[in-house]
């Protein structure tokens, strides 16, 4: 029955229990969103690291992160090769340059990606052509990432009319699933448009990756290659992902915005339930004086709070839950990135689970502490 | 326990209770001597700050003396603890506040029936319905506070103060916040209704037309009761 006196106290002030809910789903929905576009900007950095299945990276001396300006020459490439505890070996060109919209319209920067698709490279990218070796090999033939179409102006596959750093360039098909986090659209084509895009030497490139045999130490093969080519940073895959996301992070200061974002969140949220609560309880301190005077005890008590405090948790993590889920369907195809995943959605509940708990504290220690002869008083 | 009529089910024995205050100690009772039997009403009426809440309070198992003895149903709960005082408000007591303290958001049957859970007491619906009738709320059963007057309001919490049939019934100002219509059809009822019950009653009130229902009538002066 006093579950029941719970629930109907809830009923009947609706407006003081739909206050609560509010506070807990702004908490949970921010505090999740925020974490999302911090997981989201954080996938971004590492986008193109995460689509290529390699083990070892040898790239120019002092890289720090992906989207580096240097380049080596290919001559590593071809002594990697016949490493015999390498399984595969390609080259990788990655560098930035002009995109100039078409039919004249203004400049805007792409990142341009070059693969060597003639080293059977051990990429993963999502492209929608059976055959991205042939449709790339034309002099100017690109592909795009799909979110960047209205960006790079691109309203129609095969026209020409766009150039990159001056030369005539053709968009041929769509990458899916890559967005870059500075904002620069993404291209994609072959070695050898991609070195002609960037005015690199001949036999110039900006990586060389490597894929080891399943048997292979990977450290040891690492260690290897780095006596080899001291001239050349030797990084594991972790290492250099790592690196990539550190810098940019913290180059940026975007990763710490973004969970100042969140905590600030957390702390409106906390507040909102705490008051509501705290508030709501002061008010009923005659009422729940005279139900210990005529008997309840201070569980009994307590639990008329607890269950208040467990649906407004409840309703409130539906409502966050509803509303994000929306959210990110509305997001899914803009160039916002946002990655809900369970462990986050895990973290935010628990924090909500806290931060209501903690709200609650002070409502319990006023019932706990509520004399029952205040119910002659007042 | 068995009780004999005119057997004291409330005795207060040169009970005494003091405040300390940074400034001073204040004595608001200084030696009350008082028993009330079953079915007998006593009026305690007094100015106000008199001590006549702080005796309710003590009686009624809330708070503890400063010194002398307090007897309800037998059992002495001057040195008990909060658990053995909570069980003597469940088996022995019923209260009756100023304000009501009715649980807005639950009806007139709701809030009686809550009484009875409070108490451990199976929730008996004809026994809720024939109390709540016979005070004259056989039609507002499903009406909650806040849809029914002061005087309806009180005479729920009386309902809720005596179905559990307890030994005594404590009532403070019952009808400080209603008008003088109210006032004598509340009176009456509570006198009805505490004989059907066979509780023993103490009532404080400033309002002397509370005594036209009391078997007895007590002041409460300078912490010392007159009769």
């Amino acid at each position: 029955m006093l579950f029941r006196t719970a629930l109907l106290i809830i009923l009947h002030e609706k407006e003081k229990f739909l206050g609560a809910v509010v506070g807990v789903t702004l908490a949970l929905f921010l505090v999740l969103l925020q974490s999302g576009f911090y997981l989201g900007y954080k996938r971004d950095i590492t986008v193109i690291l995460d689509s290529i299945d390699a083990d070892l990276w040898i790239v120019p001396k002092g890289q720090v992160s992906f989207d580096g300006w240097d380049h080596i020459d290919d001559l590593a490439y071809w002594k990697t090769k016949g490493h015999p505890d390498v399984a595969k070996c390609s080259r990788l060109i990655c560098g930035y340059a002009p995109w100039r919209l078409p039919e004249g319209g203004g400049k805007d920067m792409v990142q341009v990606i070059g693969v060597d698709f003639e080293s059977d490279p051990p990429v993963n990218f999502e492209i929608d052509h059976p055959d991205p070796a042939s449709l790339l090999r034309p002099e100017g033939n690109v592909l795009i990432g799909k979110k960047d179409r209205e960006k790079l102006g691109i309203e129609e596959l095969g026209i020409d009319g766009v150039e990159i750093f001056g030369r005539r360039a053709t968009a041929v098909g769509y990458v899916e699933g890559i967005h870059l986090f500075n904002t620069a659209g993404f291209v994609m084509t072959d070695l050898d448009n991609a070195q002609a895009f960037l005015n690199l030497p001949p036999s110039h490139v900006t990586y060389i990756i490597c894929k080891c045999r399943p048997t292979a130490d990977v450290a040891q093969v690492c260690e290897e290659l780095r006596r080899a080519y001291p001239e050349h940073d030797v990084l594991t895959t972790e290492t250099f992902r790592g690196m990539a996301a550190t810098y940019w992070e913290t180059n940026t200061g975007i990763g710490p915005v973004l969970m100042l974002s969140a905590v600030l969140a957390v702390l409106v949220g906390f507040l909102i339930v705490m008051s509501t609560f705290y508030i709501s309880t002061i008010e009923k301190v005659p009422m729940f004086a005279g139900l210990r005077a005529l008997g309840a005890s201070t569980a009994e008590i307590c639990s008329i709070l607890a269950f208040q405090v467990v649906a407004v948790f409840l309703f409130g993590c539906a409502v966050a839950g509803v509303s994000l889920y929306v959210t990110v369907l509305c997001l899914r195809e803009s160039t916002i990135s946002v990655e809900i995943t369970p462990s986050v959605v895990a973290m935010g509940v628990g924090v909500m689970i806290a931060c209501s708990a903690l709200g609650s504290l002070l409502s319990i220690r006023k019932l706990v502490t509520t004399d029952p002869g205040e119910a002659f008083r007042s | 326990m068995i009780q004999i009529a005119n057997q004291p089910v409330l005795q207060l024995s040169q009970l005494r209770k003091e405040f300390r205050e940074p400034a001073a100690v204040i004595q608001v009772l200084q030696g009350v001597d008082l028993e009330v039997c079953r079915g007998e009403i006593v009026v305690l009426m007094g100015p106000s700050g008199s001590g006549k809440t702080t005796m309710l309070q003590i009686a009624g198992c809330m708070k503890r003396a400063t010194s002398g003895q307090v007897v309800v149903a037998g059992e002495d709960v001057s040195t008990a603890d909060e658990a053995r005082r909570l069980q003597a408000r469940r088996n022995h007591l019923g209260f009756v506040f100023q304000s009501f303290q009715l649980v807005d958001a639950l009806n007139a049957y709701q809030n009686v029936a809550l009484g009875l859970r409070l108490k451990r007491r199976p929730i008996n619906r004809p026994d809720i319905l024939s109390m709540l009738d016979t005070l004259g709320l056989g039609s507002k059963v499903h009406k909650r506070p806040g849809h029914l007057s002061g005087g309806e309001k009180q005479r729920i919490a009386i309902a809720r103060g005596l179905i559990g049939r307890p030994d005594v019934l404590l009532a403070d100002e019952p009808t400080s916040q209603l008008d003088s219509n109210s006032t004598e059809t509340v009176s009456d009822l509570l006198r009805e209704a505490a004989r059907r019950s066979n509780a023993a009653v103490l009532l404080a009130t400033h309002d002397p037309r509370l005594t036209r229902i009391a078997d007895r009538t007590l002041v409460l002066k300078e912490g010392k009761i007159d009769e």
